[in-house]
């Protein structure tokens, strides 16, 4: 429910925990849910859709000679041959350079023709410094956007097969520079291509920058893959779109998925970022609560703050959170629990608990990753016991925690992670073959590890 | 405050282990990462100092806040705490939030040059000048270090501890796909020359790999 007060279009936020008695002697741990729903908008004839001012960003290192390059550049023809002339795009590429190709050119029949004569000469050279690239694709969209006297809908897209290793390449500072750019009106969204890219700069720059993240595994996948993501930006409704929890003294919160999630001075800020016409995002907190006196109740603030696309306002309202109240250890242990809404829980629970693995076994913490997996998965078994349903949701991970502290390959790992991304922000894939689940990968990079007889050796070189 | 266990001396590896919930052989690894000290002596009965105590509690807290972070730049990043932060982080009365400031978001827009501006800044593009005439790595200025390592700087400017170099944030790999299944990896800062140079050879072993039928 939410009390926002304006008749402009706004989410449906709701806010519910899992149970709402806590143990008076404190260390409970309960799960707010949070849903928030985008309104469903058709497009109307009557009203013009907001132009766009697109910034296409390319990799055009070594790695994407051939046919990446070949797709990605096939995508961004069909992008140009879609758009109407009401558009403007940006071209650049990136490799140890950056080339700017096209600025703010507008869409008409002449300009379509310039991008095509550009593309055809598009080649690889060198390695990868996508945060120039990225970077520079923002600097033109952001020069016509403090030029441009109408209200336009500002997007970067970012394809790149690589990890970036020259300029900027810490994934907090992209994420950064990223969210720094959110609030100033610019969005970027990004497209991993390939087999054997690091998602975690990309996720960095898309999830910070108020976009959607992308996986573009076969070439062939990459035309469509832009096109739907053009159609998604135009289908946004809800933007920029920022949930502000208060917390009483003593709570400790962790969240579940991927969502931006930052301390702030009475609490956390959990950037949600754009979302579409009738779309349903998802996020989990877990909170351990402090003791209280029985019958008291623990009151947690919930507020969100969104723009609307074409609108240059900034809306906000706050949302009702259920109270949770004191009661004996016995009391807390008896009482009934919604199973749908623990089914929530759990879903977002097993993707971070991937997730999260997955990070520590790339930083090279093997040992680390296994203890958390194990840990965690004792805590859900003890949260999913006596629920067959529930039970049945987190089968992968006891064979998961055996693997886990040997390092999985870039392949393998950017499975799971793009696996939990999706999971996370409740989205379906866009390629054309679906991401195998976690339990399928996990055993398949043990079947991989396990040395069979008579064969070549191959696998990571170091 | 001491606990039962800790005496003059310092905590054992299964004290810290217990104190914190962080396995031996993770904390092993902690110290030949560099995260954190090593122990006084050495042996079966080998203790550390109680302040490893503290930035063991501060390096999780740290993990707890930023997902993102590495054990690297947790390392730089707890080289600057001093060792009274530190203390006051893990036993509770600095909060690790209170190291990480956000920016407060107005009620109005930003106004339409406002993201120009900032890529001003950090590029350091003079105005009017096209960004194509001086592409370069965003600048090292202080306004725009992440949130954490700005407050961690100003808390170590606050104890008069000077702000290690930058350059000192661990080290670097370059990783280069060479076929579906095989990855290589160099460590090291290269310069361009040298980065084509590893391309170039790149080049040269995914042709032996695919016999050249990669593309």
């Amino acid at each position: 429910m939410i009390t926002n007060g304006t008749t402009h279009v706004a989410p449906e936020i709701v806010a519910e925990f899992d149970r709402t008695l806590v143990n008076t002697a404190g260390g409970s741990v309960r799960h707010l849910v949070v849903t928030i729903r985008a309104p469903r908008q058709a497009p109307s004839a009557d009203k013009p859709r907001t132009p766009l001012n697109l910034g296409l960003v390319i990799d055009a290192s070594g790695s994407m000679a051939g046919k990446p390059l070949a797709a990605t550049k096939a995508a961004a023809l069909d992008v140009v041959a879609a758009l109407p002339a009401t558009d403007h795009l940006t071209l650049v590429s990136f490799a140890d350079d950056v080339q700017l190709h096209a600025e703010a050119l507008q869409l008409d029949a002449e300009g379509r023709a310039t991008i095509e004569t550009i593309l055809r000469s598009l080649d690889t050279r060198g390695s990868t410094n996508l945060a120039d690239g990225w970077l520079g694709g923002c600097t033109s969209v952001a020069q016509r956007q403090a030029a441009c006297d109408v209200i336009e809908r500002n997007q970067v897209v970012l394809l790149s097969d690589g990890h970036a290793n020259a300029g900027e390449t810490r994934p907090q500072m992209l994420a950064r520079h990223a969210s720094e750019l959110r609030k100033r009106g610019i969005v970027t969204s990004t497209v991993g291509v390939g087999h054997n890219y690091s998602p975690t700069q990309l996720q960095a720059i898309a999830e910070a920058g108020g976009g959607r993240m992308h996986d573009a595994e076969e070439p062939g996948d990459i035309a469509q893959i832009v096109m739907a993501e053009l159609n998604d930006t135009l289908a946004t409704v809800v933007d920029n779109l920022e949930l502000s929890l208060t917390l009483p003294s003593g709570t400790q919160p962790e969240p579940y998925g991927i969502a931006p999630f930052t301390p702030a001075a009475t609490g956390y800020d959990v950037l949600m970022g754009a979302m579409l016409s009738g779309a349903t995002r998802r996020v989990v907190i877990k909170l351990k609560l402090p003791a209280g006196e029985a019958a008291s109740t623990l009151a947690i603030g919930l507020s969100a703050r969104w723009t609307v696309p074409g609108d240059n306002k900034r809306y906000a309202c706050n949302v009702a959170v259920p109270a949770l109240r004191f009661d004996s250890g016995n009391a807390c242990l008896a009482q009934p629990r919604d199973i749908d809404l623990a089914k929530k829980v759990v879903e977002q629970w097993v993707a971070h608990v991937y997730y999260r693995a997955m990070v520590l076994n790339q930083d090279g913490d093997g040992q680390a990753a296994m203890k958390f997996v194990v840990k965690e998965t004792k805590y859900l078994h003890r949260y999913c016991a006596g629920v067959p349903e529930l039970e049945e949701a987190i089968g992968g991970l006891d064979g998961f925690s055996s693997s886990v502290s040997h390092r999985y390959t870039a392949h393998t790992s950017k499975e799971m992670m793009l696996r939990a991304y999706k999971m996370g922000r409740g989205e379906t894939s866009r390629r054309s073959r679906e991401t195998h689940d976690f339990a399928t990968l996990s055993a398949m990079e043990d079947a991989a590890r396990k040395p069979p007889r008579n064969r070549r050796p191959d696998g990571d070189v170091k | 405050m001491k606990t039962d266990h800790e005496d003059a001396s310092g905590l054992t590896l299964q004290e810290l282990s217990t104190e914190t919930g962080v396995e031996p052989r993770t904390i092993r690894s902690y110290v030949e990462k560099g995260v954190i000290p090593g122990p006084e002596s050495l042996g079966r009965g080998a203790r550390y100092p109680r302040e490893t105590l503290d930035r063991l509690k501060v390096l999780q807290l740290l993990r707890d806040a930023n997902r993102d972070l590495t054990l690297d730049q947790i390392r730089v990043l707890m080289q600057r705490i001093g060792a009274s932060q530190m203390a006051a982080i893990a036993n509770g009365t600095l909060r690790i939030g209170a190291l990480i400031d956000t920016d407060a978001i107005g009620a109005s827009q930003p106004s339409k040059t406002a993201a120009l501006d900032y890529l001003r800044s950090i590029r350091g593009t003079p105005v009017g000048q096209s960004w194509k005439a001086s592409v370069q790595s965003p600048s090292r200025d202080t306004d725009h270090l992440p949130a954490l390592e700005k407050a961690a700087r100003a808390l170590a400017t606050l104890v008069g501890q000077p702000a290690s170099s930058r350059s000192a944030r661990g080290e670097t790999w370059y990783r280069i796909a060479l076929t579906r299944d095989i990855e290589l990896s160099v460590r090291g800062e290269f310069d361009t020359e040298q980065l084509a140079q590893l391309h170039r050879i790149s080049d040269s072993l995914r042709t032996l790999l695919t016999k050249g039928t990669s593309t």
